[in-house]
Parts: structure tokens; sequence; C-alpha cells
């Protein structure tokens, strides 16, 4: 049954198994809306499969994914895109043999005249300083100038929701205080944003609400202060010891 | 692009055709042929760049529509005594529908794969035709009455000529070209940003299949005489890829001008290195390979003569 | 005398540094664990050491030879082996035929033999499988699979890098257990772990890096028992 709380994501219940390995088991929670939220875990805690999901990459066995009063759970990647969550990549997936302005134009599900969309692209591209760029080959540009166009492209629909696959994965310092910036923006603006990072720097100072995974499920959810001093966490990311181990 | 360059180049596509038109009866009989087959290599150069070019999905079957439609219209003359022009609609439909029959499983594979299983598709039809006899007169071949003169099968590809360019161009440099460019660089991506690649790659595919079935039909008017081998030439596609990658895969001008400098210079080392002339070919596509590794095209943008990137 | 010894050593990929100046040794009959959070450059220590990785500064010696600049074959020749992350076996291959491939260096076939027999009986189970093709296995036999692959060229010292990553507990504890026969055997081992408590459990010393710089070091039990260590995994200090 759809939501009926302010939450723009709603997870219940997702299970899904690789071979004989249970990635994902009985995942549920919960995503405020427009809020920034993180979603964490250590190696092997199901968060990518997770991810993967959430953005249609891979089919869940069982559970559902509560969008705007849908279930979008199982639906290809392009249809979750065009009801409006829209995702980013690890490494950046930018169209490298074409230009930074078609980059922007191969967004499809605007429905909106032509001449709109380019004046969309166009402002887009001067959100992120790249309009000196926009006749350059994509392949071309920076790793930093990449995923400023691949944050770019992700805008171009305007969506109300919008995951982002570890944004601070190979990017320095000071790209990554712009990248956080244009997202305190959005968010700003009313969208809701999930990170999935390993960088707890990130994590830690830039989401209000986090939830932790470990063992294909959710352990532990609520702000930074919490999550930091939750025994459940540290365990989780430091290890069990093994007499510990066997009291489970 | 603005509407202005739009009209420019529709212009210019009709000076050409214009000239075109007016040709024949300045030209020997040879000329004429000449000039008729380099027409048809423009359209087989343009097609095969629309699934291989733009949407990187690169063919060596492509052939088998050629093929497809030459039997269509040869069938349908022969042994149905259609008029021969409703018969080039008849391939154009007939191309269609097998390219969708076998897109639809043949698309799902990657990269080599998809090639090769387009290499055996092509292969697939050739033995059905030779096979199938009650249908396609088997190795005997089919000969078509003759009634036309050279001119109605020149006007005939000069038409389909320029249908092809305009369809080349309308996708090319339109949204619907990006997409499908998008989909050759990254096809997860692709999907990401709400491609729904299956349908696009599908569309594409049926639609660099047309031409060449209408084109294998003129053909067959004009040799008057079709059989398996001759029709399902695996040189046919060699061509196509070769004079779409000399040009410039993944533009428009590219696989024309590859196409009429590709097809010129295996004529004139035909006509002045009859014994050697295949050499001369092969030295020709080495030099350019070396050189101009993105084809004429690629060169020029990299020289800063022509823009970069399809849409502005 | 320190077998192995770091100092100061700044490596990265291409453009984008991630050590920036990691000292550690480790001598003769200890096991010794490198831990820290994701992106502190834990593996990447391993690679610089093999030489998979730009070296930018630093150095690395190993018995006094200066490993900067040896490719990885020579790092493999001077007595360093190396078990990388994620059970790298060649899958169509029995286990047999994986340990051969393991001592690939070797020229000697009386000696190839005799280092095969040495790790079937360190790993009686990979002796019972030998003729099983390594892609069947299960995931922790396969890690046994990589260890004894590495042990063939009867390295000194042997690296490990994230030996307990994807494996289910049961896997996870004979793993850890083995690498304690080992070391009980005299084996020198270094260790890459992210179950940072396990891996310091069976380590007599320990190194904690953070963002490619070294944070802690001490005992493995001072590391267990020190709260910031615990903590640290968790992110630094709240800026907002």
């Amino acid at each position: 049954m759809p939501s009926a709380t302010g939450a723009a994501l709603e997870v219940r219940g997702l299970r899904k198994a690789f071979g004989g390995v249970q990635a994902v088991d009985g995942c549920t929670f919960a995503v405020p809306r427009g809020q920034i939220a993180g979603l964490i875990g250590p190696n092997g805690s199901g968060k990518t499969t997770t991810f993967n999901l959430l953005t249609g990459i891979v089919r869940p066995d069982a559970g559902e994914i509560f969008f705007e009063g849908a279930n979008v759970a199982g639906l290809k990647p392009y249809e979750i895109f065009r009801r409006g969550i829209t995702r980013t990549f690890q490494i950046t997936r930018v169209f490298r043999e074409m230009t930074v302005f078609e980059n922007m134009l191969s967004v499809t599900g605007l429905a909106v005249p032509d001449r709109v969309a380019r004046e969309r692209a166009e402002a887009l591209i001067a959100f992120v300083n790249l309009t000196h760029l926009r006749r350059e080959y994509a392949g071309r540009l920076s790793y930093g100038q990449q995923k400023l166009l691949e944050f770019a492209r992700a805008l171009m629909t305007d969506p109300a929701l919008i995951l982002l696959d570890e944004p601070a994965a190979g990017v320095n310092r000071t790209l990554l205080q712009q990248l956080l910036e244009h997202i305190h923006r959005l968010q700003a603006q009313g969208k809701t944003i999930v990170i999935v990072e390993h960088d707890m720097n990130v994590i830690m100072n830039h989401c209000a609400r986090i939830f932790v995974m470990d063992a294909g499920a959710v352990i532990a959810e609520g702000p930074p202060a919490a999550i930091q001093g939750d025994e459940r966490v540290i365990d989780a990311y430091f290890g069990r010891r093994r007499a510990a181990a066997a009291r489970d | 692009m603005a509407r202005r360059e739009h009209l420019r180049n529709l212009l210019l596509l009709a000076a050409l055709l214009g000239l075109l038109l007016a040709l024949p009866g300045f030209l020997s009989l040879y000329l004429r042929s000449f000039v008729l087959f380099t027409m048809m290599y423009v359209v087989l150069a343009l097609s095969w760049n629309i699934i291989s070019g733009f949407t990187g999905y690169t063919s060596f079957g492509h052939v088998a529509f050629y093929g497809i439609g030459a039997y269509a219209t040869a069938i349908l003359v022969a042994d149905y005594r259609w008029h021969w022009l409703p018969t080039l609609a008849a391939a154009a439909v007939v191309g269609a529908l097998v390219a969708v029959a076998i897109g639809y499983p043949v698309l799902r594979l990657k990269g080599p794969y998809f090639a090769i299983a387009m290499l055996g598709a092509a292969e697939g039809t050739r033995v059905v035709a030779t096979v199938w006899d009650g249908l396609t007169h088997g190795g005997l071949g089919i000969s078509l009455p003759s009634a036309e003169t050279s001119w109605a099968t020149y006007y005939a590809m000069l038409a389909l000529m320029g249908v092809t360019i305009a369809a080349a161009y309308a996708v090319g440099h339109s949204r619907i070209g990006v997409r499908l460019n998008a989909i050759r660089e990254d096809e997860v991506a692709a999907e990401a940003l709400g491609i729904n690649a299956t349908a696009y790659k599908l569309g594409a595919f049926t639609l660099s299949a047309i031409f060449p079935a209408v084109a294998g039909g003129i053909q067959a008017y004009k040799v008057l005489y079709i059989d398996p081998p001759s029709v399902f030439f695996v040189q046919i596609t060699i061509a196509m890829a070769l004079m779409s990658m000399l040009g410039g895969k993944g533009t428009v001008i590219g696989p024309i001008v590859g196409a009429i400098v590709l097809y010129t210079v295996q004529e004139l080392t035909w006509v002045n290195f009859p014994t050697a002339h295949l050499i001369a070919y092969g030295l020709f596509i080495v030099v350019v390979a070396r050189f101009m590794p993105r084809g004429l095209m690629g060169f020029a943008i990299d020289r800063g003569w022509a823009r970069k990137g399809m849409v502005h | 005398m320190a077998l192995l010894e770091l100092r100061d050593v700044q490596a990265g990929y291409g453009s984008i540094q991630i050590l920036h100046g990691v000292s550690l040794h480790v001598n003769a009959g200890e096991v010794v664990s490198v831990i820290g959070p994701n992106g502190a450059g834990k593996s990447t220590t391993f690679k610089v050491i093999m030489g998979f990785i730009e070296h930018l500064g630093g150095e690395i010696t190993f018995e006094s030879k200066s490993l900067v600049g040896q490719r990885p074959d020579g790092v493999l020749a001077l007595g360093l082996g190396y078990v990388p992350q994620g059970r790298v076996v060649f899958a169509t291959m029995t286990v047999r035929e994986n340990l051969e491939m393991g001592a690939y260096l070797e020229r000697d076939k009386a000696r190839l033999a005799q280092s095969m027999d040495f790790v079937y009986s360190l790993f009686p189970r990979l002796y019972e499988r030998r003729r099983q093709m390594a892609g069947t296995m299960s995931g922790g036999e396969q890690q046994m699979l990589a260890m004894g692959r590495a042990l063939m060229m009867r390295p000194k010292m042997m690296m490990l890098d994230e030996p307990s990553l994807g494996l289910s507990p049961r896997f996870v504890d004979e793993v850890f257990d083995k690498i304690v026969d080992l070391a009980r055997g005299g084996l020198t081992v270094m260790l890459v772990e992210q179950n940072a408590a396990r891996a310091l459990e069976i380590s007599d010393r320990g190194y904690v890096l953070e963002l490619g710089r070294n944070r802690f070091e001490g005992s493995g039990r001072s590391l267990l028992d020190n709260p910031e260590v615990r903590t640290m995994y968790l992110g630094g200090a709240l800026v907002n």
C-alpha cells in the first residue's frame, strides 16, 4: 500500500539473492522528502545491490519500492528514469564521442518543445560552468569536468529524487566542495537526494539522515551524531570479534 | 543547427539531385552504369551507417537485406507478372519484416558477437535462397523479362538515394540520432537517461534494412538475372562497411563521400591496373586507415574544417 | 632487523595520489595488519610494494634491497608472496594446475614437486580436490587455493589483501585459522583487512591508515582496545 507519510522513497522488505548468496535480506527504510540522506555500510553489506535495485539494474526477488505512490520495483532503468528518479554513476559515464551539448540533449522524457530543451541544456551547462566547453567532445574533458557534466545531465528532467553513486570517488577536495554545494542548492529547491558513499566525512557532514546496512538489511538509522555513536554500526565497520560473533 | 542551415543543406541536396537527373543524356552507357552503381553504394553505405555508425552495432551481414530485396522484385516480376515499380515497395516491406525478425534476437548481442551473428544471418539467407527453390528457383537463379531502358533504373536509384540521404540526415542531425549515439557510447548510461535502447536499436536496424532492400530490387531489374551467390555477395557488405568507415562512420556526409571516393578508386584501379587492381585497391585502403583512422570526416573535424558533433 | 620496510612512501594512479607518505616495517616472523577505513590506501600500499602502480616517492626495501622500480615478477623472485584481493583463481584450470601456475618462475621440476607437496601438506583439502576445477569450489576453498598458489614460490613473506572479503563467517574463521597456522610455521605475514577486529586479533602489530597517511600504530591488542581506532571508521569530527 502506498505511503501516506512524508517519505519521498519507501523501500519495504527488499530481497535479492545471487546464486547462493543473499545479498539483500529484507531491506526496509523510508527516505524523508526534501532531505539529503546517506546510505552506507561496509563492503558486502548489500548497499550496492540495494542501489542497483533502486535504479532498475537488478530485479528484486521480493519487496517493494514506493515512489510517488507507485511501486517501481522491477522496472527497467529507463522506466524508472521516466518516473522521475535520476541517478549518477560512480565512475563517470559520459558519452565520450559526443559533445557536451549533445550529452545534455540525449536525455529523454522531457515533454517540452525542442527550443525549451535546448535552453534548459544551456542553462544547466552554465550551472556547472562548462559553457566554454559546450562544443567539445565529452571524452576530452578532465575527470572533474566529466563528473560535473554527468551531474548536470542528470538534472535535465528536473527530477524529484536524485540517487548519487559515490559522488566523492576519485574526486579532489575542491571539486568535491563544488559538487556538495550544488547538492545543497538542489536540496534547498525541494529535491530529495540519496547518497551512497564510503567517504565518511561527506556522509557525516552533509546528510540529515543516514541509513546503515549490514548483511543485507538496515541495522541502524538516524542523524549523523547518533550513527557515529551507535555500537552496532561501529561493530559493522570495525568487524566483530570472534568471541562476540559466537555470542550472536 | 539553425533552420537556415537545414534549408541550405536541403537546397544543396536538391541541386545535387537535379544535376544527376539531367545527367543521363550526356553520358555513355558505361558512365550511366558507373553513376548508378555509385548512387547505389551511397545508399548502402548510408544505410549501414545508421545501425553501425550511429548506433554502434556493427553489422557484417547487411547484404542479406540487399539480397532479399533483389529476390522480392525478381520473384514478383518473373513469377507473378507484377510491374517492376510496385515490387520495390514490396521489397521494402519484406526487408523491414525480416529486419524485425532477425533484429529482435540478434540485437541482444554485443559488439563482435552481433557482427558475427549478422554474418551468419546473411549466409543463412543465401542458403535459404539456394535451398527453397520452390520460391527462389534455387541455384538456377531468376531471369527477369527485359522491357525498360537503363534510364528507368537510373532514375529509380536516384530517387532512392535522395530518400536515403534525407532519412539519414533527419535521423543523424536530430535528437533521435543523439539517442542512437548515446546507445553506441554507453548503453547502460543511455538506459539510465530514459532511452529505451531495445526499441531504438530495433528501429534503427529496421530503417537500415529498408533502403538496401529497395536497392537490391532495382539492381535485380537492372541486371535482369540474379542467383544466390551474386546477390548475397559478401563483398557488398565489406564495401558498405569500408565506404562508411573511410568517409567517417557516424556522420551523414561521411558515407556519401566514402562511397563516391572508394567506388571511383575501385573502378579506376580496375581500369588502369587490370592485373593488380585488388592490390592497388587494398593499398589505398591501408594508406587511408593508417593516416586517417577516423575517416575523411574525422580528419576534417580534427583539422577544424568541420564541426564536432551532429546536433548544435 | 626489518624484513620489509617502507619509509615515507608516496604512490598513486596517474594524476590521483593515494599514499601521501606511509611508513611501516615488518620484522621476520611477525604478523602485521594494515587496517583503516575505505579509501585509506591499504590495498594501494600492497600494489606499490609489488610494483603494480606508480611509485612517486619514498623508500621500499625488502631484506635491504630496494623494490622501487622493480617489476612484479622481480619482486616475487626476491621472496615476497602476494595474494590479491578477490580470490583470483584460474577458474577453468584444476587446483593442481593453479598451483603449478603459482610456481611459474620455478624451472627445477624437483623443486616444483617439493613445493607442491609442501602446499598439499598445509592444505589437505586442496590435495583432496587437486583434480577439481577451481571455478567449482566454494569461496573459502578458493581463498585457500589462492594462498597455496602464493606459497608455491616458497616466499619468505606473504602479503594477503583482504582475505576475508566476500566470505561467509564460517570461511572467515577457517581463513584466519590458516593464517595463524602459517605464521606459527615461521612465515612472515602482512595483512590488509577490512575486518579490522579479526585481523588485529591474530596480529603482533598493526598500522592504521587514514587517507593515505599513518594514523595509529601499536601492538594488535593495544589497537583493538583503543576506542579512537574503533570510532575512526565512522568519520572525523562533525563540522556542521
